[in-house]
C-alpha cells in the first residue's frame, strides 16, 4: 500500500505530463525548490509522504475555506439566507470524525516505516564516528583516519568534509563533548540529537556520487550554533577505498608545522582561535607565543610551551584577560596526544615573531608507514 | 441606574462615600486619584483584576513583539564575511561574529520567554477569563476573590523578576532552558537564575487562577444553569483551568531542580555529574505540551462565542464542541513525547506519534462545527467576526501542518527547522493571539462601555491578517529546504534562495506590527471619544449581554440572573421563518429588565 501511495504521489518523470503529474511537480517545486532534491531513496520516500500530506492539507483546507467564504456571502446579515437549521447531526458528525481518523492511520504508518528505516542499520554498514563540540564536528573513520579537507561555507571557516560512499549504508555513531547538538543532513532528510552522556545513531544511503551536501547543527548550542557545519561529500565505492587509505593520520610527507596546522583544524582549535590577530571566542594565536599574556584576575604569564600545554589540557587554570570568568574552552586532555601537542606548538611558533624556531625535520615518528599516533586513537 | 429596584444586601454599604454608587459602573472613580489607585491596587473585583491583567499582558506583548521585529530585522540580510570584514550583521559587536550572534541569541530567547510565560499562557484566561467567566455564568465574582488578587500580584512579581534578568543583560538559554546549555552558559551569573525564578513564580499565578476558575464553574453557576447550558467560553476556560492545575506543578519542580543544578550542582540533569539531559526534556514537555492547550483552548473558546453571536446561530454540535475541549485537555497529557522524536528512544517515539494523531480529531471536529454553524446563519462581518473567520484560516493551517510533524519520517527532517517555527506561530499567534484580539473587540463595549471604531478595527484586522501570513508562511518553505531554527545567520552558499524568503517574512512582520499599532490607536480612540455602547450591541443571549449593563456595575447584576434558555437558543427566541428585518431579539436592556 505504501509503495502504491508512494508511486501515486512521487511525481513520476516518465509517462505523459498529464495534469496530475504537473500538479505533483509543482507541489514538489514549491516546497523543496530546485536546489534541495534528496540524495537517498529514504529521502525521496520522506518527500513523497510530505507531498501526500501536503495534498491532504491542501484539499481539506480548500474545502473548509470555500465553504466558509460561501456561507459568509450567502448568509450575510440582511440577506434571505437565515433559516432555522439543525443544531446537530449525528451521522454527519461521526463521518467527519472517522474519515480524518482513517487518513491519519495511513500517515502514521507511512511515517513509522520511514522512521524505522532511517534509524535501523544493516550489517554491512560503513560506520563513521562523530563527536560534536562547541562549535565543530570531529570525524573518525573505521580505520582511524580523519578528514583532511576543510571547506569554507560562507562565513564558516573550517567545516570538515566528510567523504561517504554511495550505494552503501552509512551509519553515524554520534556523541557530544559538552552540550546537546543535533546532526542534520537536509539532503538525507534526517537528523539526530547528539548527547554528552550517550551515543546516538543515524543511517543513510547516498545514491548519487559527486555531490556535496551541507550538515547543520539543529539543536541550539550557543554563540556559534549557526556556524557549526560540515560537508557530506559523496563518492563512488572505489574512490572511497582510495580515500580511506590516504587519510590515516597526517600525510607522512608533512613536517611538524604542517601537521600542527592540520591538527588545529582537525581538533577545531580554529573555530575559536584565529591566526590573523582578530579576537574571537578565544584569543588569537598571532604573536601569542613568547609574549607575556595578561590574565583574568590580574597578573601575566609568559606564553611558553608549558603555558600552551596547560591551556589545552586545563583551560580553566589560567584564563586570558577578557575571556573569563570561566573559559568557554573544555579540556582536550585525552584528545590531543603529546606528539600532536608538539606539532601544534611548532605551528603556533610560526605565527609569532618570537617563535624563532625552524620547523623540525620532516619525519613521521615511526617511519614511512602511517604513523601509529594517528590522531583518532587519542579520541578513545 | 434610575430604575427602581429592591436593594440587595450589598447595596446599602456603599452609600454616602463621596458619590460612590454601588449601582454605577465598576469603572467609576470612588474619590480622588490616590483613592482610585488604592482602590485598584487592593480590589478584589474580578473585572478590575481582569482589566489590570489585560493592560499588563498587552504591554508585555508589545515588549515581546519588539524583540520579534529585531529577530526579523537580523534575518533580513545574511551575515557574510568578505575580506575579513563582517557584512549584514545587525547586532554586530566589534569584529567578532560570535559576539554579535550572542546578542541575537539573547533576543530570540527573550522573545520566547516573554511571549510564552508572560503573554500567551496568561493572555485569555487571566484577562478576558477573569472578566467574563463570572459574568457568563451569572456570578458576582470568582469563588476566591482574594486568591484572584494574589494571582495578579504573583504575576506582577514574576514579571519584575523577568525584567530584572532582562536588565542584567538577558539570557541566551532559549525559552526551553534545555540542559546542559542552560546550566553551563554564563556560569556564575545570577541572571539565568532570576529568569528561571520568574518562570517558576509565574507558574503559581497560573495555578491559582486555574484553581479559582474550576471552583467558580462548579459552585457559582446561576440557578437553572446546568453543565450543558454553559456558554462554550466557560467550557473552554474550564478545560484550560484543569490543565493549569494539573500540569503547572511539574514545571515548578523542574525549574526548581534546574536552579539547584545551577547553584548547587546537584547533578540531576547535568551529564558532567551523572545527570540526564533527556530527563529534563521529558519533565519540561510534560508541562509545556499541555500548556500548548492552555494557550489554544481559551482561543477556541472565544471563537465559539464570536461565531455564535455574530451569526446569530445555535453552535452546531454544542456538545461535541464542549466535549472536544475536555478530550483535548485529556490527550494533551499523553503526547509530550512528540517534541523528542530526535532525542528519546525509538519505541517511545512510535507510541507518541500514534497518540499525537489522536489530538487532531477533536481539533478538526471543532473547526468543522464552527464552519457548519455559519450555515443558514445571519452573519455580520464585524471586526470580531472577521477575526473569528481569520482564526479559522490561520488556525486550520497551524493544525494541518501539525500532520507533517506528527508523522515520524517527515519530522526527522523538519524537527528544529523553520517549519516548526512557522507551525507553532500559526497555532500560538494565528490561533491564540488572533482569537484574543477578536475577543477584545467582541467584549470591548462590555468592558469599557464604549464602542470602538468599526472601520479602524477592520483596517487593523486586514493588516494583521495579511502581515501575519506573509511573515510566517514563507518560513514553512525555509524549513522544508533545511533552515534550522535559532540560527543567527544562514548559509547562502548552499541555499541561495533563503535571503529572498527571509526578506518576505521580514516585510510581513512590518505589516503585522503596523496592524497592531492601528488596533492600539483604535482602542485608545474609543476610550477617549468612543460613543457609548448599548448593553447588548451584538444581540447576544448570554448573561453578560442580557443582564448586565455596559460597563457592568460593581456587583455585575442588579438581580441574580436565572438561566431560562441555552446560551445560543436563537432559534427558540427568534421564531422560525421570521424575516431578517423582523428580528426580535431579547431586549438589549440594562440589567434587571428581565423579570422572573
Amino acid at each position: 500500500m505504501i509503495d502504491a501511495l508512494g508511486q501515486l504521489t512521487a511525481g513520476s518523470t516518465h509517462g505523459s505530463l498529464g495534469l496530475p503529474a504537473l500538479a505533483q511537480s509543482a507541489m514538489q517545486n514549491f516546497w523543496f525548490g530546485p536546489d534541495h532534491a534528496p540524495n537517498s531513496a529514504l529521502g525521496r520516500d520522506t518527500d513523497a509522504l510530505f507531498i501526500f500530506i501536503a495534498w491532504v492539507c491542501l484539499i481539506s483546507f480548500a474545502l473548509l475555506m470555500v465553504l466558509m467564504v460561501f456561507f459568509v456571502f450567502k448568509f450575510k446579515r440582511g440577506g434571505k439566507g437565515y433559516r432555522v437549521s439543525a443544531a446537530h447531526n449525528t451521522p454527519l458528525e461521526l463521518a467527519w470524525s472517522i474519515i480524518p481518523l482513517l487518513v491519519m492511520v495511513v500517515i502514521f504508518f507511512w511515517g513509522f516505516q520511514g522512521y524505522v528505516k532511517k534509524l535501523a542499520s544493516t550489517s554491512g554498514a560503513e560506520e563513521i564516528k562523530i563527536i560534536g563540540q562547541q562549535w565543530f564536528w570531529s570525524v573518525q573513520y573505521a580505520n582511524g583516519g580523519t578528514p583532511r579537507d576543510f571547506k569554507r561555507i560562507g562565513m564558516i571557516d573550517e567545516a570538515p568534509v566528510i567523504v561517504v560512499p554511495v550505494g552503501r549504508q552509512v551509519k553515524l555513531l554520534l556523541t557530544s563533548k559538552d552540550v546537546i547538538h543535533s546532526f542534520y543532513i537536509p539532503a538525507m532528510r534526517t537528523k539526530i540529537d547528539v548527547f554528552p552522556n550517550r551515543y546516538t545513531g543515524m543511517t543513510f544511503t547516498a545514491e548519487e556520487a559527486g555531490k556535496e551536501h551541507p550538515v547543520y547543527c539543529a539543536e541550539y548550542c550557543g554563540d556559534q550554533h549557526s556556524e557549526m557545519a560540515a560537508i557530506i561529500k559523496t563518492v563512488t565505492a572505489e574512490e572511497y577505498t582510495e580515500y580511506l587509505a590516504k587519510i590515516v593520520g597526517p600525510d607522512p610527507a608533512w613536517n611538524s608545522v604542517q601537521r600542527g596546522e592540520f591538527y588545529s583544524k582537525r581538533f577545531g582549535c580554529t573555530a575559536c582561535h584565529t591566526v590573523t590577530g582578530k579576537a574571537s571566542t578565544g584569543p588569537t594565536w598571532l604573536n601569542m607565543y613568547g609574549y607575556e599574556q595578561p590574565l583574568e584576575g590580574g597578573g601575566t604569564a609568559l606564553a611558553d610551551e608549558n603555558y600552551i600545554r596547560e591551556s589545552i589540557y586545563d583551560p580553566q587554570k589560567m584564563i586570558h584577560q577578557g575571556y573569563g570568568p570561566r573559559s568557554q574552552m573544555s579540556s582536550f586532555q585525552g584528545i590531543i596526544g603529546l606528539e600532536q601537542l608538539n606539532d601544534l606548538i611548532d605551528y603556533m611558533k610560526t605565527k609569532s615573531d618570537k617563535g624563532g624556531v625552524a620547523p623540525s625535520p620532516n619525519a613521521a615518528p615511526k617511519g614511512a608507514a602511517p604513523p601509529a599516533d594517528a590522531p583518532a586513537d587519542a579520541d578513545r | 441606574m434610575a430604575t427602581p429596584h429592591t436593594h440587595d444586601q450589598h447595596a446599602s454599604h456603599g452609600h454616602g462615600h463621596g458619590g460612590y454608587d454601588p449601582h454605577g459602573s465598576y469603572l467609576a472613580a470612588k474619590g480622588g486619584m490616590l483613592t482610585t489607585i488604592r482602590d485598584w491596587a487592593t480590589t478584589i473585583d474580578h473585572k478590575k483584576i481582569g482589566v489590570m491583567y489585560l493592560v499588563a499582558i498587552l504591554f508585555m506583548f508589545f515588549l515581546g513583539g519588539m524583540f520579534a521585529l529585531a529577530i526579523r530585522a537580523e534575518m533580513a540580510v545574511p551575515t557574510t564575511l568578505q575580506n575579513g570584514v563582517i557584512h549584514g550583521q545587525l547586532f554586530q559587536s566589534g569584529d567578532d561574529i560570535a559576539k554579535g550572534n550572542n546578542i541575537y541569541n539573547r533576543v530570540f530567547s527573550l522573545h520566547g520567554i516573554i511571549m510564552v510565560f508572560l503573554v500567551i499562557v496568561p493572555s485569555v484566561p487571566a484577562s478576558l477569563g477573569n472578566f467574563f467567566l463570572p459574568l457568563l455564568i451569572g456570578a458576582k465574582d470568582v469563588a476566591f476573590p482574594r486568591l484572584n488578587l494574589a494571582s495578579w500580584y504573583i504575576y506582577l512579581t514574576g514579571s519584575v523578576f523577568a525584567v530584572i534578568a532582562l536588565v542584567m543583560g538577558g539570557v541566551d538559554t532559549g525559552w526551553t532552558f534545555y540542559v546542559p546549555y542552560s546550566t553551563m552558559t554564563e556560569e556564575g551569573h545570577l541572571k539565568v537564575v532570576w529568569m528561571i525564578l520568574a518562570a517558576f513564580i509565574l507558574g503559581f499565578s497560573s495555578i491559582f487562577t486555574g484553581l479559582n476558575f474550576v471552583v467558580t464553574v462548579h459552585k457559582l453557576r446561576a440557578p437553572g444553569m446546568g453543565w450543558f447550558d454553559m456558554p462554550l467560553f466557560v467550557w473552554g476556560i474550564y478545560a484550560t483551568s484543569i490543565i493549569q492545575v494539573l500540569a503547572t506543578p511539574v514545571i515548578g519542580i523542574t525549574l526548581l531542580l534546574l536552579i539547584f543544578e545551577r547553584l548547587f550542582n546537584i547533578g540531576v540533569f547535568d551529564p558532567r555529574m551523572g545527570g540526564d539531559p533527556v530527563l529534563f526534556q521529558h519533565f519540561f514537555w510534560f508541562y509545556s505540551h499541555p500548556v500548548v492547550y492552555v494557550m489554544i483552548l481559551p482561543g477556541m473558546a472565544i471563537i465559539s462565542e464570536i461565531i455564535a453571536v455574530h451569526s446569530r446561530k445555535q453552535i452546531f454540535g454544542y456538545r461535541a464542541v464542549a466535549f472536544s475541549s475536555l478530550a483535548i485537555a485529556g490527550i494533551a497529557f499523553i503526547v509530550w513525547g512528540h517534541h523528542l522524536f530526535t532525542s528519546q528512544g525509538e519505541v517511545a517515539s512510535v507510541i507518541f506519534s500514534a497518540l499525537t494523531f489522536l489530538v487532531a480529531i477533536p481539533t478538526a471536529v471543532k473547526v468543522f462545527n464552527w464552519i457548519t454553524t455559519l450555515f443558514r446563519g445571519s452573519i455580520a462581518l464585524t471586526t470580531p467576526m472577521l477575526y473569528a473567520l481569520g482564526f479559522l484560516f490561520t488556525f486550520s493551517i497551524g493544525g494541518l501542518t501539525g500532520l507533517f510533524l506528527g508523522a515520524l519520517s517527515t519530522d526527522l527532517h523538519l524537527h528544529d527547522t523553520y517549519f516548526i517555527v512557522a507551525h507553532f506561530h500559526y497555532v500560538m499567534m494565528g490561533g491564540t493571539i488572533i482569537a484574543f484580539i477578536g475577543g477584545i473587540h467582541h467584549w470591548w463595549p462590555k468592558m469599557f462601555g464604549k464602542m470602538y471604531n468599526e472601520l479602524g478595527g477592520k483596517i487593523g484586522f486586514w493588516l494583521v491578517f495579511v502581515g501575519f501570513n506573509l511573515t510566517f508562511f514563507p518560513q514553512f518553505i525555509l524549513g522544508t529546504q533545511g533552515m534550522p531554527r535559532r540560527y543567527a545567520s544562514y548559509d547562502i552558499v548552499n541555499n541561495p534562495g533563503f535571503t529572498f524568503i527571509h526578506q518576505l517574512s521580514t516585510a510581513g512582520s512590518g505589516i503585522l506590527a503596523l496592524g497592531m499599532f492601528v488596533h492600539l490607536f483604535v482602542f485608545l480612540h474609543s476610550l477617549v471619544m468612543g460613543r457609548k455602547a448599548a448593553a447588548n450591541p451584538w444581540g447576544g443571549l448570554t448573561f453578560e449581554w442580557t443582564h448586565a449593563s455596559s460597563p457592568p456595575i460593581e456587583h455585575n447584576f442588579e438581580h441574580e440572573p436565572v438561566c431560562t434558555h441555552g446560551p445560543y437558543d436563537y432559534d427558540d427566541i427568534v421564531p422560525a421563518n421570521t424575516k431578517p428585518g423582523e428580528f426580535v431579539l431579547p431586549t438589549p436592556s440594562p440589567a434587571g429588565a428581565r423579570h422572573h
